[in-house]
């Protein structure tokens, strides 16, 4: 009852000075506003990233021989016997480098009439690649690579979904020849988007590795992805993956090839971003800080213009403890609303972002929650000093000023 | 509250103000007692030291040394929760300058001090509004103080002073803002208050509204004097 008295009373007095409040109220609200909008986009990001890794079927390791010269790469039969090992599902190598692609007049579905060349790359997979990094998106048209084609080095392709609308615009290019370094490619395919993390076969040209090696000279895969079943202990795995390497790379040396799980990746991503934001985050507290200040200065220069009325309510038989109330709910509903308000645009500015970037917007009601309680926080610590001096004035000196 | 008993009982009173290095003594040992019941002003220039006594005699401050005594109550050493109580319940200030809080209504000026009596809402308007009909502008209840004459605005003030139902009405100047009139109707007011039995006490440099009490006692330079010597010591300085 009493309370809600006061709670009134502070609001008029905020409403007569609707200016001066907005403003000090901005400070708060920047600040909450940059700590939900970084936490929340921050956690997005960080979450559709786990996703995408995660996404890519089963848990992943990758191979990489660092001393190419001892070494140049795997062959065919190395890789062989990593794809045999227990609980490996299958090894993923992969080639990509740069080269002329030459369409030819004679083609029917094209885009272009004359002899067109374009610089593209050129990546070398096999059809395990398929089957578990591009499952998700499937193909457009025709099909993807096949064992054979990996086996019989065949002279196929296929378009990355980019690169064939800009050859074929809305054409189906199965079946027609495109010339790769000079060497007639039959274009048996065309990959569906991909989105996500790693899109570079959208603006490639796939061709099988062991054509990629042999008919493109494009060297031995230096490293290659170890997918591991999902129902074997990933460490066990990795050891014997490792046990391998050393067996087959002896001649290289002890530190010839490394093996890096993709939970270390993600865990390296998780720390890492926690670091970056945790950075951002300090900063906007530092800007929530500032606002606290913002309020604390405000609150000042209210006491000492309401003197007189500060006065005059202790002679009406306003308690000291009353005083410091009444000073305290107005600095604290300058910071709560600056937060209810940040909590808004915070919102509102994480999810244009994940329109933006491009990931499913989400937030943590525990965060909104922190993000007020902070802002409750931060109105009573800074609102405190000069509720203190309101409710220490003395009457007769407050009544005297006016 | 029977009449004739002590309200106010002051003995031996001193009060000093310390500005820096220089000790500036306000109040010499004031001794006097207010009754039940009665008008009582209290007379004196400025400087005299009244609007000390009336801080004192208000609970706003504390004496350096005498006794004062409220009521049965020893007003001494209390702790500053207590003494806005007594502010609160047992005294109704009226200022010169009104002092009615420029944002609210009438009534919720006369509300004020309720709320810091933590009395219910619902009775709180009626309380304040019977005050208001008291001093006759309960048809002014919503006005702005800036939409009341100066005579309006303190009768306002009279009855935010009244509205808790205090023993003593305490009156720094009541009329000082006022043209001759308008002061003429407070002190009927004050009469009136004063036969329903209120103790006013009342703080004037006029003589012409000091003669409206039933009783005056002179003040200069921190010291009570009796009318004769009072008026001859302001003619000296007159002179």
């Amino acid at each position: 009852m009493f309370f809600l008295s006061t709670i009134r009373m502070s609001f008029s007095n905020l409403r007569a000075n609707a200016m001066r409040t907005f403003l000090t109220m901005l400070g708060v609200i920047i600040g909450i506003t940059s700590i939900l909008a970084l936490l929340t986009i921050g956690q997005g990001v960080t979450d559709s990233v786990i996703d995408q890794l995660s996404g890519l079927g089963g848990n992943r390791a990758t191979v990489t021989i660092h001393n190419t010269t001892v070494k140049p790469g795997f062959t065919d039969e190395e890789l062989e016997h990593f794809a045999r090992l227990e609980g490996v599902e299958g090894v993923a190598p992969q080639l990509s480098s740069y080269h002329i692609l030459t369409l030819m007049p004679e083609l029917t579905n094209s885009k272009y009439d004359g002899v067109y060349t374009i610089s593209r790359r050129v990546m070398g997979v096999n059809d395990f690649y398929f089957s578990t990094y591009t499952k998700n998106a499937g193909m457009m048209y025709g099909r993807s690579i096949s064992t054979d084609d990996v086996t019989y080095r065949t002279n196929v392709c296929v378009l990355g979904y980019d690169l064939w609308q800009r050859l074929y615009g809305n054409y189906s290019p199965v079946g027609e020849i495109i010339k790769i370094n000079n060497t007639d490619c039959t274009i048996i395919g065309v990959m569906n988007e991909l989105v996500g993390i790693d899109v570079t076969g959208n603006s490639s040209i796939i061709v099988p590795y062991t054509t990629a090696v042999q008919t493109f000279s494009m060297g031995l895969p230096d490293s290659f992805d170890v997918v591991i079943s999902t129902s074997s202990d990933s460490d066990e795995v990795i050891a014997r993956v490792e046990n391998l390497c050393a067996t087959l790379l002896n001649s290289a040396g002890d530190n010839g090839y490394s093996v890096v799980n993709q939970e270390e990746i993600l865990d390296m991503v998780v720390t890492i971003t926690d670091l970056v934001l945790g950075m951002l985050a300090g900063i906007a507290v530092i800007a929530l800080m500032v606002g606290g200040i913002g309020i604390m200065n405000m609150m000042l220069v209210t006491v000492s213009e309401r003197t007189a009325e500060i006065g005059l309510r202790k002679a009406l038989g306003a308690r000291p403890s009353v005083i410091l109330l009444q000073f305290l709910i107005e600095a604290v509903i300058i910071s709560l609303f600056g937060g209810i308000i940040g909590v808004l645009l915070g919102l509102g500015a994480s999810y244009i972002a994940s329109l933006l970037i491009g990931y499913t917007f989400s937030f943590n009601p525990m965060t909104v929650m922190l993000a007020l309680l902070f802002s409750l926080v931060v109105g009573v610590i800074f609102g405190l000093l000069p509720a203190r001096r309101a409710a220490k004035m003395n009457p007769i000196e407050a009544l005297r000023s006016a | 509250m029977s009449a004739g008993k002590p309200v106010i009982s002051l003995t031996d009173i001193t009060k000093s103000y310390q500005m820096g290095d220089v000790h500036f003594p306000v109040l010499h040992g004031i001794t006097f007692t207010v009754d039940a019941g009665e008008f009582v002003s209290v007379l004196g220039p400025s400087g005299s030291g009244k609007s000390t006594l009336m801080n004192i005699i208000g609970c706003l401050d504390v004496a350096d040394s005498g006794t004062y005594m409220l009521g049965r109550r020893t007003v001494k050493g209390l702790p500053e929760r207590t003494m806005a109580r007594i502010r609160n319940r047992d005294i109704g200030f009226v200022f010169q300058s009104f002092q009615l809080l420029p944002r609210i209504s009438a009534i919720e000026n006369v509300m004020l001090p309720l709320i810091y009596a933590k009395v219910p809402r619902a009775q709180r308007y009626a309380r304040a509004m019977a005050e208001l009909e008291r001093v006759g502008l309960a048809d002014k209840a919503n006005n702005l103080p800036r939409q009341l004459s100066g005579g309006q605005q303190q009768r306002v003030a009279i009855a935010r002073a009244l509205v808790t139902r205090p023993r003593i009405l305490l009156a720094d100047e009541p009329t000082g803002a006022l043209d001759r009139a308008t002061g003429a109707q407070i002190m009927d007011i004050f009469q009136s208050l004063n036969k329903e039995g209120i103790t006013v006490v009342m703080i004037t440099h006029d003589h012409k509204v000091a003669s409206f009490a039933s009783r005056t006692v002179y003040i200069l330079d921190g010291k009570l004097y009796s009318k004769e010597e009072y008026e001859a010591l302001e003619l000296g300085e007159e002179g």
